[in-house]
């Protein structure tokens, strides 16, 4: 009779669950795929501030491939994104290993540990760009402490102030990493450690041998995930530098946004938006392909 | 004996070393904003800041929320945030139990896509969803921002949620429809009230992402009486001289509401977003 009982829950199965998941696809059908294909469609067009358009073809595209700005936007976004991305995988690395650890107040300390990523990136920005200014904070405590012996403009010298936001970037965004790899750490099995310690491993070769490779999936996870979100970043880069001094830090999400909003060229932006979504594409295929699992 | 004691100490000394690196890391930022917060205008130029401000100026928040319309732009992101939340647990909970419960054709198509629009970068789609909005006059209003708000949590949500419920075990379902019980029936007396703390998550998630977000909030409100926290705040900065303790007084406010949700369901969030993470 059991069995029987199961059976039906098979045999209705295909229907009810279409039902139960209908509205969340088709309003993501109708708010993500609808838009990226008339985003498409757009960068195929002039489109004027009224919206009225014509059709150019593959012009845009043209003048995108030409624009040198738009090749310093792609350098800027790898730039960033790698960097970003193994800062945070570095330091979000340190902080779960050490949080990792059995101790008093471990819980609050994750907890304080967290507090960065609950911040918004509008706050965020302004409180490093705040910091990076020439009369602000970091100026005064690395004279203070005699690192350099005079006021930078931070943000206003061209190959520092990339730098300078992923090192704001870093301090934002690496409670994401720790917590993913904090929940694979916790993942190990105690008694491989143990056993380690029986004969006679050291800390380094525990890590190398049973830490690593059990957290390895995950690692490759996170990395994913941030190389993905370090790459469409917009916020902190508007707040701290837009783009600037002189395009230094100017990526490609700040140029669709200048291109749209700014200089109202909206069939322009959306064919270099078609081109950093190509990009990203090709990218994700890339690294599934290389770290397959 | 002798040799393990100094290696403990020294095991120990590492590690205070290690939390005061992690302490100060973290802190410095949050400390400085407090002080600036705090300080008058002349002060925040002064040749040499210090620390602590010489005559603390707790008027700066009070004068937040007179000179600038504050006020407003917490009442548009509490409006949007919460509304924002509710639709996409509704939605979000319907499909992750689809998804969960059921082996159907395309299920796997299903999860994938979802994964997907997570790749989608936000430039792609907002010239788009302005022209759009535009046109469906939905522009600078609440449901506009609302609507994409959640479309842009949803998928997010669903994830986290089906983790969840797929670690609900099925034995209690199957009693419930031996009893007598509809699907939705299940899904209401059922699922609800074991995948709270799961649904906790997704709204403190979505009640998050929806109070910080910018860029879609920017490019999709104009006048000054929809803007909302992040915008505003964004909007302090936009001036000849930008008044930086009115900025980090502003910001500080900006955290509290967040601070406040995070430390009530701090559990249920990571209880919530690594169940799925975690192959027991």
């Amino acid at each position: 009779m059991y069995s029987k009982v199961l059976n039906k829950l098979k045999t209705k199965n295909e229907y009810i669950a279409y039902f139960f998941i209908f509205p969340t696809i088709f309003v993501l059908l109708i708010i993500f795929i609808f838009p990226m294909f008339y985003n498409i469609y757009l960068s195929f067009r002039s489109v004027m501030a009224d919206f009225s358009s014509r059709f150019i073809g593959l012009e845009n595209y043209k003048e995108a491939l030409r624009d040198p700005l738009v090749w310093l936007a792609f350098k800027n976004t790898f730039v960033f994104t790698l960097s970003a991305t193994a800062l945070h995988l570095l330091v979000g690395l340190g902080i779960a290993l050490f949080l990792h650890q059995s101790f008093k107040g471990r819980k609050t300390l994750r907890m304080i540990m967290l507090s960065p990523w609950i911040v918004s990136m509008v706050v965020a920005g302004s409180i490093w760009r705040w910091m990076y200014d020439p009369f602000g904070l970091m100026n005064e405590t690395l004279i203070g402490l005699g690192v350099i012996d005079n006021y930078y403009p931070w943000l206003s010298t061209a190959h520092l102030a990339m730098p300078a936001v992923i090192v704001a970037y870093t301090w934002k965004g690496y409670p994401f990493v720790m917590i993913i790899l904090l929940a694979s750490l916790q993942a190990v099995p105690e008694v491989e450690y143990e056993a380690a310690v029986v004969d006679g491993a050291s800390t380094f070769q525990k890590f190398r041998y049973i830490t690593l490779p059990h957290i390895k999936f995950m690692f490759l996870i996170a990395a994913l995930l941030a190389i993905i979100t370090n790459f469409k970043l917009f916020t902190l880069l508007r707040i701290v530098t837009d783009g600037g001094p002189a395009n230094a830090t100017e990526v490609l999400s700040l140029h669709i946004y200048r291109q749209s909003f700014e200089f109202i060229r909206y069939g322009y932006a959306a064919a270099i938006a078609v081109l950093m979504f190509l990009v990203s594409l090709g990218l994700g295929i890339f690294y599934t392909k290389v770290f397959s699992r | 004996m002798i040799q393990s004691k100094a290696k403990k100490i020294r095991r120990q000394l590492t590690f205070v070393a290690g939390l005061l690196v992690c302490l100060f890391f973290v802190f410095f930022p949050f400390a400085w904003m407090l002080s600036t917060s705090l300080k008058s205008i002349s002060e925040i130029w002064s040749r040499h800041p210090t620390w602590i401000p010489k005559n603390p100026i707790f008027r700066n928040y009070l004068d937040i929320w007179k000179m600038y319309p504050l006020g407003r732009y917490f009442l548009n992101s509490a409006i949007v945030a919460l509304t924002t939340s509710i639709c996409a647990v509704i939605l979000a909970s319907l499909a992750a139990y689809g998804f969960s419960r059921f082996n159907f054709k395309g299920k796997k198509t299903g999860l994938i896509f979802i994964l997907m629009t997570q790749m989608f970068p936000e430039a792609l789609i907002i010239v788009p969803y302005f022209i759009i909005l535009v046109k469906l006059k939905l522009y600078d209003t609440y449901p506009g921002l609302i609507i994409v708000y959640t479309c842009l949590i949803l998928p997010f949500s669903v994830w986290i949620l089906y983790g969840y419920f797929k670690n609900i075990p099925i034995e209690i379902e199957e009693s419930a429809i031996l009893d007598g019980c509809s699907r939705l029936g299940i899904f209401y007396h059922v699922i609800l009230p074991l995948g709270m703390p799961g649904i906790s998550a997704t709204i403190i998630y979505s009640c998050l992402l929806a109070w910080n977000e910018y860029i879609f909030a920017l490019c999709f409100t104009a006048s000054w009486e929809m803007y909302t926290v992040p915008v505003g705040i964004a909007s302090f900065m936009a001036q000849y001289r930008i008044p930086w303790n009115h900025t980090m007084a502003a910001g500080i406010v900006s955290i509290l509401p967040v601070l406040i949700l995070f430390l009530f369901l701090e559990k249920y969030l990571i209880k919530g977003l690594t169940a799925g993470a975690i192959k027991e």
